[in-house]
């Protein structure tokens, strides 16, 4: 590796430019009403192709493709799939519901049901519901984009063409899978993968022997790694260079880990060969894998997602103070001091690399490897109690606006806030059922607002959310913003979002005190700076 | 739930290992890296149905950059065409021509009396006619971006339209390579 790509190799790695851009085309896609596909949307694209957990999905797709066809008129399934401006359940209803008016098919063939359409096959219904309609599109969306209109398309006419049937489905279903992964294994960057996995591993057997267990995946372990353990230099620049990349890969080993001790009673499950073909450890372990170890970052893609989205909970700065932690998930109190890390010299680390990205002058860059102005411990301590309480500040304000418009939410955010809060009083106005129920859940609603009602304690903490409501400018929080119809409907998905970015940040938090008393920080801190400029003269000084 | 790494069977290392590179490849494919915009076929569909035009420059450069997307997009203009003209049987001699012939309508380029720099592009619909009756003429070249004009309402199954004769839209047409649609 030359000067020039080992430089370009610390800024980023080596991937499959062709699948990313495939994945990016569909994320940015924006028909003039902004992105088409939410950030949960997309992420699930992303689990389904990296964990080749496309089967059952394209099952589902045939079936969509039917239904689409038939309301598309005479566009056929383009007209549903891509006419739509954003990618969600309620658009997908209306659009298929006012096709179906004007459809004789969907008084024979296709019934509206409640959460989707049903299909009357003569070998049995399927259903599709419109929740997942938006991944389906999602996933025909990367399809076109990876293996052109003319081979997925021409899926989609056979299974057209061919007999009306459940079990027909199938074989075309397999057809476009058998297209994927043919596409995927050129693409997808496995091999690049693989090689972590084994600069990993290797690395732990020499460094804690092979008896090690997941305890031995620490934050000593992950420096040791970065610092110069994990050096083997690979011809597609696969190596760690940046301190975050080894954290983080150091969290998969843990999920992957446990999720190896968790199989343990699972006999069946063999090594994956050289061919990598499909199933050979189920796609639907591997994508439960993923969603359990990225699953804790939702919170922040669901408040960056339509309807919490409409409201602004988190500015750039906090979102970006989450990022890491929220990614990690729970992994990150098992690696606190290396979180500590990577907010303070990864992201000095981080302005190091885009200055010399910038071709900066030299005694720039000298500067920044020797982490002159890098925030310390104490600082990024004090930074993370702040966003703590604007956590808190908008949760309670989340509960105050829940609580203006009527919303049944408010009740399960006032007893996360004041759980000892004594509610019984409640019963009374709840009593009622029917066309009351509906007076009833009113009737609780004020009755949450007074005092008398629910005590001191949780009057107190409806006090304090009222007054946080007033206190935040952000766009939603203003009176004006909360008379729109939608709000409710944000307020009601970003509140527990917010708690649970809260919930994480609490964990880390705790986790660092444990391991790092405040008076030791100071000490801890100089000694790491030592040892990250050090590192970082190594890595880039030479190539600057 | 713990346990050492000696102590794991083939089958549990196995899951290590493919939970493993399920999650870092999720990683790598995730990472935000800079590349050439490419249109979603959500944007193409858009544009061909003329809902949301991609802007010519823009559309000519991706097709430059992304040489697949002119096959998706082919396919998308001949998914939602009411009639279409294929390439020219005698295409490969490269001459320009002046007339096409397609499922539904036919097409002839006029020079405009007295303004030889003008063209008169004739479209008469077969019978019986398209319905609903098209409302745009675009033609595929087999490189550049494709090129679009909107047409009057038809007059006992024609359309008119007089055009430049050294714009880009009358080369196209001449192009027998070119595959021309009705929109």
């Amino acid at each position: 590796m030359d000067g020039v790509s080992a430089e370009q190799a610390a800024i980023d790695g080596g991937r499959s430019t062709a699948l990313d851009q495939a994945l990016r085309t569909v994320a940015e896609t924006d028909l003039g009403a902004g992105p088409k596909y939410g950030p949960l949307v997309v992420r699930d694209l992303m689990r389904t192709i990296s964990a080749r957990a496309y089967g059952k999905p394209l099952l589902e797709l045939m079936h969509l493709i039917r239904i689409a066809e038939a309301a598309g008129g005479r566009h056929g399934w383009p007209a549903i799939l891509f006419a739509v401006p954003v990618a969600r359940a309620a658009t997908f209803r209306g659009v298929i519901q006012k096709a179906s008016a004007g459809c004789r098919a969907f008084d024979v063939d296709f019934a509206l049901v409640e959460d989707g359409v049903e299909i009357a096959y003569p070998d049995g219904p399927f259903r599709v519901t419109y929740g997942r309609m938006a991944f389906l599109a999602a996933l025909v969306e990367f399809a076109i984009t990876a293996l052109g209109w003319r081979a997925v398309d021409g899926v989609f006419r056979g299974w057209l063409d061919d007999r009306f049937a459940l079990r027909a489905a199938g074989p075309h279903a397999n057809t476009l899978s058998r297209l994927l992964y043919d596409h995927l294994k050129d693409h997808l960057p496995t091999a690049q993968a693989l090689r972590s996995y084994r600069r990993l591993t290797r690395f732990l057997m020499a460094a804690r022997g092979g008896g090690f267990t997941l305890d031995d995946l620490d934050d000593a372990m992950v420096l040791a790694f970065w610092s110069g353990g994990g050096d083997e230099t690979d011809d597609d620049g696969g190596d760690i260079r940046t301190f975050r990349a080894a954290v983080e890969q150091v969290a998969r080993l843990r999920s992957a880990m446990q999720a190896g001790f968790e199989r343990r009673s699972v006999d069946s499950a063999v090594p994956i060969g050289g061919d990598r073909s499909a199933g050979e450890v189920d796609p639907d372990t591997l994508l439960g894998v993923l969603e359990a170890h990225d699953g804790p970052g939702d919170p922040l893609l669901r408040l960056a997602s339509p309807p919490a989205s409409a409201i602004k909970f988190l500015n750039g700065r906090e979102t970006a103070a989450l990022d890491l932690i929220a990614a990690l998930g729970v992994q990150g109190p098992a690696l606190p001091l290396s979180v500590l890390r990577v907010e303070t010299f990864g992201a000095a680390q981080g302005r190091l690399t885009q200055a010399i990205r910038r071709r900066s002058d030299p005694a720039e860059v000298a500067m920044l490897v020797g982490l002159a102005q890098c925030e310390s411990y104490g600082e990024r301590i004090e930074q993370w109690e702040r966003l703590d309480r604007q956590l808190h500040r908008l949760s309670l304000a989340a509960l105050a606006a829940l609580l203006e418009a009527g919303r049944a939410e408010a009740a399960v955010e006032l007893l996360v806030h004041a759980p000892d809060a004594d509610l019984s009083p409640l019963r009374g106005v709840a009593s009622g059922s029917g066309d009351n129920r509906v007076v009833a859940l009113g009737g609780i609603l004020a009755a949450l607002a007074d005092s008398e009602v629910v005590g001191g304690r949780a009057a107190d903490v409806l006090g304090q959310a009222r007054a946080a409501l007033r206190s935040i400018s952000r766009r939603g929080f203003s009176v004006e913003d909360r008379r729109d119809p939608a709000s409710g409907d944000g307020f009601a998905a970003g509140a527990p979002a917010v708690r649970a970015a809260r919930d994480l940040l609490e964990g880390v938090r705790k986790a660092v005190s444990a391991v790092l008393p405040p008076a030791e920080r100071e000490h801890r801190f100089a000694a790491d700076r030592t040892l990250f400029a050090a590192r970082f003269s190594a890595l880039y000084e030479a190539s600057s | 739930m713990t346990g050492r790494w000696s102590d794991m069977g083939p089958g549990e290392r196995a899951v290590v290992e493919a939970s493993f590179l399920a999650l870092e490849t999720a990683a790598l494919i995730g990472a935000d890296r800079p590349v050439g915009a490419k249109p979603s076929p959500s944007a193409l569909w858009a544009h061909v149905t003329g809902a949301v035009p991609i802007p010519r420059a823009e559309l000519g450069a991706a097709l430059i950059r992304h040489p697949d997307l002119r096959a998706t997009l082919a396919g998308m203009l001949a998914r939602s065409a009411i009639a279409s003209a294929p390439r020219v049987a005698a295409a490969a001699t490269g001459h320009p021509v002046s007339e096409r012939g397609g499922d539904g309508f036919r097409l002839r380029l006029l020079p405009a009396r007295g303004a030889p720099d003008q063209t008169w592009i004739m479209i008469a619909l077969d019978t019986p006619r398209p319905a609903p009756a098209p409302t745009r003429l675009t033609v595929l070249p087999p490189d550049g971006a494709p090129e679009t004009v909107a047409l009057e309402a038809p007059v006992d199954g024609s359309v008119q339209l007089l055009a430049e004769t050294h714009s880009a839209l009358v080369r196209a047409i001449s192009d027998p390579t070119a595959v021309v649609f009705l929109l």
